[in-house]
C-alpha cells in the first residue's frame, strides 16, 4: 500500500490507491484544521500561569524601549506600585521571594524568545497566547508526522496525526496554553527526529541538533528536560552500533553542545533583556527545585508505587479527572480516545515483534517519559504530553500493522477493517471536538479554582469600553477572587489604577466609613468602579468575611449593579459605579 | 541469537502464538508488559502486596530488556 512506489503508478489499481491516499490525506488535514484552527480563539478564560510569560516579555520589551534595566523598570511603574502595595503577599510569593514579574522575565529565556514574534504580532492579548500554543502544537505534530512518514509511510503518518487530533488532553493543553508545554513537546519531537537520523545515518550533525534541543528544553524551565535527557542518553546507548571510542566521542559532543546551547542562549538573552546572566540561572534552579519542595496533593502523595501506576492508567485511558490541575481535564472522559489506547497496546506488540529503528526509538521515548511518571513520580497530564507523539506513532503502527496482516488472510476483510478503523478515528475526533467545545467550554463542573478565573476577559473588556484609565479607580473585592495578573495582562495597553476592597473594609465596617473613604478617593479620581464576587470567604458562623461587600451595599442601599456576569448559571461577579461629579451612579 | 528479520514477515498473532520464535529481549519486553498489566489488575482487586511485587518485577524486566539492547549495541560492533 505504499503510495510512493512507482512500480504501481501505471496500473488502475494503483491509481485508485493513490486517489484513496489523497482523499485520506485531505480528510486528515481537514480534521486537524477543524480541531485546532476552525474555532481557535474559543477558549477565552486563559489561566494565570499562561499569561505570566507573555506579560513578563511585554514588560521586558517596554524596559528595552525605555533603555532601563528590568529592575529599574519594575521599581518605577505606578501600576507595579499598586500591585506591590495592595497584594504584597502574592506579589512576592513566587520562589525566592522575588517580585513576581521580575522572576518571570528572567526565568525560561527560551520561552520568552519563542513568544517574541507572537507578542509583536498580536500584542498582549489572549490571541497571542492561543496562537503561540497552537503554532507550537501543530509544529510538534508535523515533526511527529514527518518521523512516521519517513520511517514507515504516509498511512502511518496520517493515523498518528488522527490519534493526536482526537486526544482530548492534547487539545485541552493547547488551549490552556501554559508557555512551556507545546514548545517542550515540539523540542522533544525534534529530538526524536534527529536521533532517528543519527541512528540510521551515523552522522553526528543530527546528534548535535538533538543535544541543542536538550539545551533548549532546559531553558524552557520545565521538567521536560529530564525526559529529554533520558531520551538522548538511551538513544545514544541503544540506537547505534559503534565502538566504545566512537560512543564516548558522541557522548562528549552531545554534552558539549547541550552546555554550549544553554550558555549561548541564556547569555544572549541576558544581553538582550538587560538582566543578569546569573539571575537567569538562579531563577531556573529555583523554579525546578522548588517543584520538589512544594510537594503535591496530599491524597496523591500517599499513593503507593503500584497505586500511582494505576492512577496514571486511569487518568490516561479511563477518566481524565484529577484532583489537581482541575482546569486541564474533563471529568468522565478519557485523556485519549479508546481507539488510540487500544492500538497503542497493539502497536507496542508490533514494535516488540519487529524492532525496527523507529520501533526502538518509540519504545525508548515511552520509557524516557513514562518510566518516571506513574511509577516514581505522580502522574500529571502535562508530563504525559511529551510521550503522546510516541504513543501515536505506536498506535499508527498497530492500526496499519493489523490491516496489513489481515490483508494476507483476506482482502475484503482488510477493507472492512480499514473502513471500521477510519470510522472509529473519525468518531473519536468528532467526540473530542464535542467534549471540548461543548462540555468543557460551556458546562465544566463547578470548581472554586476554575470559576475564580472565569470571565476576566469579559470584565476587563467591559471596563476598557466604558471607562478611562486617567480618571477611574477600579476597586476589586479581594486578591483571591480577582487575581492581579489578569488585570496587568488585559490592561497592558491601558493600565487602570486599582485597589482591593478587602484591604480597607471588612464585615464590621460601617456605611459612614465607606462613604468617607469614597469621598477621599473621589478627590483624586472622577469615577470609582467596584467589582465584587458573590462568593464570600471567611467564617459563615460568625458572619465575618475577608471580602464582605455588604458594607458597600449598606452605604448605597438604592444602588443597582451596572454589570453582572455568569457562567453555566453560576454568577461570577457584579459591578457598581460611583461618580464624583454628581455623587450618583451612571445609569 | 534469533534472526529479527524473520518475525517481520509473520502476522502478529502468528508470532505471538509461537513463543519459540521470541528472542530473549522480546521475551523480557513482553514480560514487562504482562507484569504491568497484572499489577494493574492486582490494584483493581485490592491485592496491593502482589501489585508492588509485580511492578518491581516489571521494572526489573524493563531494565533487563533495555540493558540487553545496550549491550547488544556494543557487542555487535566487536564481531
Amino acid at each position: 500500500m505504499n503510495s510512493n512506489n512507482p512500480a504501481f503508478a501505471s496500473s488502475p489499481k494503483a491509481a485508485g490507491q493513490r486517489w484513496l491516499f489523497a482523499l485520506a490525506l485531505a480528510g486528515t488535514l481537514a480534521a486537524a484544521a477543524w480541531m485546532f484552527f476552525a474555532d481557535i480563539l474559543a477558549y477565552e478564560d486563559i489561566g494565570c500561569e499562561a499569561i505570566d510569560k507573555p506579560l513578563a516579555l511585554a514588560h521586558t520589551l517596554q524596559a528595552r524601549a525605555k533603555g532601563v534595566s528590568l529592575h529599574e523598570y519594575m521599581r518605577s511603574d505606578p501600576v507595579w506600585a499598586d500591585m506591590k502595595r495592595e497584594d504584597p503577599q502574592w506579589s512576592y510569593a513566587y520562589v525566592g521571594k522575588r517580585f513576581q514579574f521580575d522572576f518571570f522575565a528572567c526565568q525560561a529565556p527560551f520561552l520568552s524568545l519563542c513568544y517574541l514574534p507572537f507578542v509583536e504580532l498580536f500584542g498582549v492579548t489572549a490571541a497571542a497566547v492561543t496562537w503561540y500554543s497552537t503554532v507550537f502544537s501543530v509544529a510538534a505534530l508535523l515533526l511527529m508526522a514527518w518521523l512516521a512518514w519517513k520511517t514507515l509511510d504516509g498511512w502511518h503518518a496520517m493515523a498518528a496525526v488522527l490519534c493526536m487530533t482526537g486526544s482530548l488532553i492534547w487539545l485541552i493543553h493547547v488551549k490552556a496554553a501554559y508557555a512551556a508545554w507545546m514548545p517542550s513537546a515540539f523540542l522533544i519531537c525534534g529530538m526524536a527526529c534527529c536521533l532517528y537520523t543519527y541512528a540510521t545515518s551515523g552522522r553526528r550533525e543530527p546528534l548535535g541538533v538533538a543535544a541543542a534541543c536538550l539545551g533548549l528544553l532546559y531553558l524552557a524551565g520545565w521538567l521536560s528536560h529530564v525526559a529529554g535527557f533520558f531520551l538522548l542518553a538511551l538513544a545514544l546507548l541503544a540506537m547505534r552500533r559503534r565502538p566504545w571510542k566512537t560512543f564516548w566521542a558522541d557522548g562528549c559532543l552531545a554534552a558539549g553542545v547541550t552546555v554550549a546551547t544553554i550558555l549561548i542562549v541564556s547569555g544572549g538573552y541576558a544581553v538582550w533583556a538587560h538582566c543578569s546572566f546569573r539571575e537567569i540561572h538562579a531563577t531556573m534552579f529555583e523554579d525546578m527545585f522548588n517543584r520538589f519542595s512544594l510537594g503535591g496533593v496530599p491524597m496523591l502523595e500517599k499513593l503507593s508505587f503500584p497505586e500511582k501506576l494505576a492512577y496514571a492508567f486511569r487518568c490516561l485511558f479511563v477518566d481524565s479527572a484529577t484532583p489537581d490541575h482541575v482546569d486541564k481535564c474533563l471529568e468522565g472522559r478519557p485523556a485519549v480516545p479508546l481507539v488510540f489506547s487500544v492500538f497503542t497496546a497493539v502497536g507496542l506488540l508490533y514494535a516488540i515483534k519487529n524492532r525496527n529503528t523507529v520501533d526502538r526509538l518509540a519504545m525508548i521515548w515511552l520509557v524516557a517519559v513514562f518510566g518516571l511518571l506513574g511509577g516514581v513520580m505522580t502522574y500529571t497530564h502535562r508530563y504525559a504530553l511529551l510521550g503522546l507523539p510516541a504513543m501515536a506513532i505506536l498506535a499508527a503502527r498497530g492500526i496499519v500493522g493489523v490491516g496489513r496482516d489481515l490483508r494476507r488472510l483476506s482482502v475484503p476483510a482488510s477493507r472492512g477493517y480499514a473502513a471500521l478503523v477510519a470510522a472509529a478515528l473519525g468518531l473519536a475526533v468528532v467526540s473530542t471536538h464535542h467534549n471540548y467545545f461543548e462540555d468543557y467550554l460551556r458546562h465544566k463542573r463547578p470548581d472554586f479554582e476554575i470559576d475564580r478565573g472565569r470571565g476576566m476577559n469579559v470584565l476587563t473588556q467591559w471596563i476598557k469600553d466604558r471607562y478611562d484609565p486617567g480618571d477611574t479607580l477600579v476597586v476589586y473585592g479581594d486578591p483571591i477572587m480577582f487575581t492581579r495578573s489578569y488585570f496587568m495582562f488585559y490592561f497592558f495597553d491601558r493600565p487602570f489604577r486599582f485597589v482591593y476592597w478587602s484591604n480597607y473594609f471588612g464585615s464590621h465596617s460601617s456605611p459612614d466609613q465607606v462613604r468617607a473613604w469614597e469621598r477621599d478617593q473621589l478627590l483624586q479620581h472622577r469615577r470609582l468602579v467596584f467589582i465584587f464576587s458573590p462568593i464570600l470567604m471567611g467564617d459563615p458562623q460568625a458572619q465575618v468575611f475577608k471580602n464582605d461587600y455588604r458594607p458597600f451595599l449598606a452605604a448605597h442601599p438604592d444602588l443597582k449593579p451596572v454589570f453582572t456576569h455568569a457562567y453555566d448559571g453560576r454568577p461570577l461577579f457584579f459591578a457598581f459605579e460611583i461618580r464624583g461629579d454628581a455623587g450618583a451612579p451612571l445609569r | 541469537m534469533k534472526k529479527i528479520s524473520n518475525t517481520e514477515d509473520q502476522p502478529l498473532w502468528a508470532w505471538l502464538l509461537r513463543p519459540s520464535n521470541w528472542s530473549a529481549t522480546q521475551r523480557m519486553a513482553l514480560a514487562t508488559l504482562l507484569c504491568f498489566a497484572a499489577a494493574l489488575v492486582a490494584v483493581g482487586i485490592g491485592v496491593l502486596f502482589a501489585a508492588k511485587a509485580l511492578v518491581v518485577l516489571a521494572y526489573v524486566f524493563l531494565g533487563l530488556a533495555v540493558g540487553r539492547e545496550i549491550i547488544r549495541t556494543f557487542r555487535r560492533e566487536q564481531q
